[in-house]
């Protein structure tokens, strides 16, 4: 796997050694875009931050909670040394400080981080959550870090000029910050592998690496699904019936003509029923809103109550169409959180009406 | 000189169990934050209670890539074992239970936390063996 890459010491050291306008110019050169989910280019934003007055801050993303991604755990688990150099390197480009904020679910991950530091000789602090799915969330996640609730904020300004402390703050994903001492010092670095988190319905769940612009049913074939109905994207990235989009191209450009998303690269093969499916995904999110805008807070919980009725077999016809219309107003929350929440549900009606109407008198 | 409130929350935390108001009112004075604001981060967050728990808390994943390998069943299995449902604690304060949003174990389903232990692809029997040796 092209992310297990190990760069040698001298390599390393060569790279702290080089200009930091140097480096960014590189990353930007690579192509290399956000991996946690927004795909927000990499080097562009070492350049907005690195321009930006003051003492900058670098953070690395390890909050990884979207439900059935496990690919940055991964890379912690099993190449954690090449994701501190690539925070070393961001630090030194940007001449930054750096924190690792690592999800509360992960903190026992935590003493082998902290050793891999000591023996690095780095300067990184370790920031636990405790447990909050919205913090993946840059301006929720810099709330977090300062100790407040982790409400979203309003942008602009944008972390990259206004964040943790009201300095300049870039903050990068693992499997992002992972790929920088990867690309400056192989060749040969693919920008088109991706790390696929597949799991549910399946003989062999885990994290692969493969290439985008495959087929969704090559992809799922290495962890060998049982009958599945459905695939989850993630949460946030839309549920679709397997048979239908079995031939679906799996990059960015054909899932967004498709009104998909592809986010992390995340794959739930399920074979249960849709509205048991939609109404564990309302629960997550009724759990996880965070109460500051409407939509979310009332909206989000009034889809829940709607779907516990039609799963019951207590829905109507009205209800069906009431829950369509709220899933649209998603749209209008504050973050990502809301809209996803609303992307998914308008997606699982989209595509798995018939069973919805069925379920309902 | 900026804090970091989670980091100081989560050592009290670790020390009792859960936020004592005795060490709120003292780290409120450490940091110079008001108590109030304490309260109001803490409550925020699921890994931050303000009330007493169980010396053992024990956390089911209950998203899909668990459930789609049994995670209801275990649920309900250590409901019946432990005579509580999700948000209680056991009589003698041994074991909370509670459902917890995906883990990032989807790889070795069905799993589950106790404090900050992980323990994957559990069975039904496989969960009450591993509490019973917590017992």
């Amino acid at each position: 796997m092209q992310i297990l890459t190990k760069i040698k010491e001298k390599d390393f050291e060569s790279i702290m050694k080089m200009r930091p306008n140097k480096i960014i110019e590189r990353v930007k050169e690579s192509g290399l875009a956000g991996r946690g989910g927004a795909g927000f280019p990499t080097g562009m934003k070492w350049e907005l931050t690195r321009k930006a007055e003051g003492q900058k801050f670098l953070i690395c993303n390890a909050d990884e909670g979207e439900p059935g991604t496990f690919k940055d755990k991964f890379i912690i688990e099993n190449n954690l040394e090449t994701l501190l150099q690539g925070i070393a390197i961001g630090s030194h480009a940007l001449e930054a400080k750096c924190l690792i904020y690592l999800r509360g679910e992960y903190s026992y991950l935590k003493p082998k981080i902290e050793k891999m530091i000591k023996k690095m000789k780095l300067n990184v602090k370790i920031v636990t959550g405790a447990g909050a799915y919205i913090c993946g969330e840059e301006t929720s996640l810099i709330e977090s870090v300062e100790g407040k609730r982790a409400v979203p904020r309003s942008r602009p300004p944008y972390p990259t000029v206004e964040g943790l402390w009201k300095r300049p703050t870039c903050i990068n994903n693992v499997e992002t910050l992972t790929n920088v001492p990867i690309l400056l010092k192989d060749k040969n670095w693919n920008n088109n592998l991706r790390l696929f988190s597949i799991s549910g319905n399946v003989k062999k769940p885990g994290v692969y690496e493969l290439p985008l612009g495959l087929e969704l049913k090559e992809i799922l074939s290495v962890s060998e699904p049982e009958e599945i109905r459905a695939v989850c994207l993630g949460y946030s990235g839309g549920i679709i019936p397997f048979d239908k989009f079995k031939n679906l191209k799996v990059d960015y450009k054909t899932f967004s003509e498709k009104s998909l998303m592809l986010g992390s690269c995340t794959l739930i093969a399920l074979n249960k029923d849709i509205t048991k499916i939609a109404k564990n995904i309302a629960e997550f999110f009724v759990h996880e809103s965070c109460g500051k805008c409407l939509p979310c807070r009332e909206g989000g919980f009034k889809i829940l109550e709607l779907l516990k009725k039609i799963e019951n077999g207590k829905g109507t016809k009205k209800d069906l169409k009431e829950l369509k219309e709220l899933s649209e107003y998603m749209d209008i929350s504050f973050c990502a959180l809301g809209v996803g929440y609303g992307f998914s549900m308008r997606s699982a009606l989209k595509y798995f009406g018939k069973e919805f109407e069925e379920k309902c008198r | 000189m900026n804090s970091y409130v989670l980091d100081e929350l989560e050592r009290i935390k670790k020390r009792y169990g859960y936020l004592k108001e005795k060490e709120l009112v003292k780290l409120s004075k450490k940091l110079k934050i008001p108590l109030i604001k304490l309260y109001e981060t803490a409550s925020f967050y699921s890994f931050l209670p303000t009330e007493p728990k169980g010396r053992y808390m024990i956390r089911i994943c209950n998203n899909l890539p668990c459930m789609a390998k049994g995670s209801e069943k275990i649920l309900k299995h250590l409901e019946k074992f432990l005579k509580i449902i999700p948000g209680e604690t056991t009589e003698d304060r041994k074991f909370s239970l509670e459902t917890t949003s995906c883990i990032g174990c989807c790889d070795k389903a069905p799993a589950m936390m106790i404090n900050d232990k992980i323990y994957t692809n559990l069975t039904e029997k496989e969960a009450v063996k591993i509490i019973k040796k917590l017992k």
